[in-house]
């Protein structure tokens, strides 16, 4: 990632691909802004922004950034890869230094919730520390109270024919429970004794019920985040395809590289978004055939997929995130403007070297 | 209307509960005909000539009297009752709060 576009992602507030963990006076370079707990514990971190990035078609990887100038974070730094399990050893190999571990023990169980879920849309992320356990600050999330309730009701509704599922046996009424019970014990995937009969009608193996339950809803979340991007994205596309995103007299090399720059960029976000799609398909056909016709043959199947599938949508929605940050930073720019053109070919570049990457991988 | 529930489009609807004679029953899925309700044990499900609406605590779009209810079957802590509903757009509005998403392919504008 560009300088650029690190500058341009910490200004957008665009925090699904960037969680800032900075106190608030190094963020904005005053000190007078408000203060607040630090969210990593350890000095070393305190400065420290986490990047989610697509690598190659959907692969996703989580970065953990330490600017050398925490107020100018985009004139460099040093950054380490950072994996779903996360030792004191690697840290200090990194750090080239040796940590007191009663300090640095939270950070990296921090580290690793980043590490895990696969997107830090603010409401995903605060779930994610919600349920770990971990105490954090809600306002290292930008999400309202408000918001947050909308959307767990909206994703609880959604548990609603799941928890029919287990209701007592018919001719029975159901006395007391409420469905309401049900489905909040679907959401939280803390009561054992409740999943477990349940995990066994889904065809769900012995140990995998709270991941499995948990990236479905995580899938559920992502269908309204793709549907709600669809408008500004088929915008930036079509502004890709059109011939009058320059204006006349625009400079022939000038013009010559948005030609070269634009392809990769719309194939790669046509890319992402068909393959997000393809997935929602399979995810909305398995619950409408649940809904419809009460049959959850599909559904079962789906569940096998569903932890791939959210972390795959996390690595699309990485991608389509970055290009959607990019495309509003080149619309508030003149029409042709060298420094839209030169945010194009940032994005451009930085696609091609995380496709050079994959391959590289895959070579090696 | 056996027929017609297992045709017509189905919505789940998160906020949706119908009033049955002064009973609140939880929706589970409802479309233009059909509406699947969590059975009461304190309800008499052969008594169908009661006052019936549809009403959201929270969206008040999904208040909707009902006409005429009738019994087509029940399952596991479920039972599920045809009504009408006189509202040309209800369905419509059932549509609007589904809690599925439609993600578009665009495949116009990425061909």
């Amino acid at each position: 990632m560009s300088a650029a576009q690190l500058n341009l992602l910490l200004s957008s507030g665009s925090s699904s691909i960037v969680f800032d963990a900075r106190p608030v006076d190094a963020k904005v370079g005053t000190a007078t802004a408000a203060k607040r707990e630090p969210f990593f514990r350890h000095s070393l971190l305190k400065n420290a922004i986490v990047m989610k990035s697509a690598e190659g078609q959907s692969d996703l990887r989580t970065r953990l950034f330490l600017p050398f100038d925490s107020t100018r974070a985009s004139r460099g730094g040093v950054s380490m890869t950072c994996g779903n399990s996360m030792s004191q050893q690697e840290i200090e190999t990194f750090f080239d230094a040796k940590l007191d571990k009663s300090v640095i023990e939270g950070d990296l169980r921090k580290i690793e919730i980043l590490a895990r879920t696969p997107s830090f849309a603010p409401f995903l992320l605060r779930d994610a520390f919600e349920r770990s356990g971990q105490k954090v600050g809600a306002q290292y999330f930008r999400v309202s109270e408000t918001e947050v309730a909308e959307l767990k009701s909206l994703l609880k509704a959604k548990l609603k024919p799941l928890a029919a599922m287990a209701l007592p046996s018919a001719g029975s009424a159901v006395e007391s429970t409420k469905l309401d019970m049900l489905v909040n014990k679907l959401w939280d995937l803390n009561d054992a004794e409740f999943l477990q009969p349940f995990a066994h009608a889904l065809k769900i193996p012995d140990g995998e019920t709270t991941d499995v339950l948990y990236a479905w809803i995580g899938v559920s979340y992502f269908n309204r985040e793709f549907t709600k991007r669809q408008t500004v994205l088929r915008t930036f596309a079509e502004w890709l395809a059109s011939k009058a995103a320059l204006p006349q007299g625009t400079r022939e090399d000038v013009v010559a590289q948005f030609e070269q720059d634009r392809k990769p960029v719309r194939d790669r976000i046509r890319g992402s978004w068909s393959a997000a799609g393809g997935i929602f398909d399979k995810f909305n056909s398995s619950y409408d055939r649940l809904i419809q016709h009460s049959d959850a043959s599909l559904f079962v199947d789906y569940l096998k997929r569903a932890r791939l599938d959210f972390h795959t949508l996390g690595a699309h929605l990485a991608f389509i995130e970055q290009s959607l940050c990019v495309f509003a930073a080149i619309q508030k720019e003149k029409s042709g403007s060298q420094l839209g053109a030169d945010l194009l070919r940032d994005l451009a570049i930085s696609m091609r070297s995380s496709s050079d990457s994959q391959r590289g991988q895959a070579a090696a | 209307m056996g027929r017609e529930r297992r045709t017509a489009e189905r919505y789940v609807v998160g906020s949706l509960l119908m009033d049955l004679g002064g009973m609140v029953h939880e929706t589970l899925d409802v479309s233009k005909c059909a509406v699947a309700v969590l059975r009461q044990s304190t309800c008499d499900y052969s008594k169908l000539n009661v006052p019936a609406r549809f009403f959201s605590e929270t969206q008040p779009e999904l208040n909707q009297s009902i006409a005429r209810l009738s019994y087509i079957t029940q399952r596991s802590g479920v039972i599920v009752l045809g009504y009408t509903a006189d509202n040309p757009e209800w369905e419509h509005v059932l549509q609007t709060h589904d809690v599925r998403f439609d993600m578009k392919q665009l495949e116009d504008v990425f061909g």
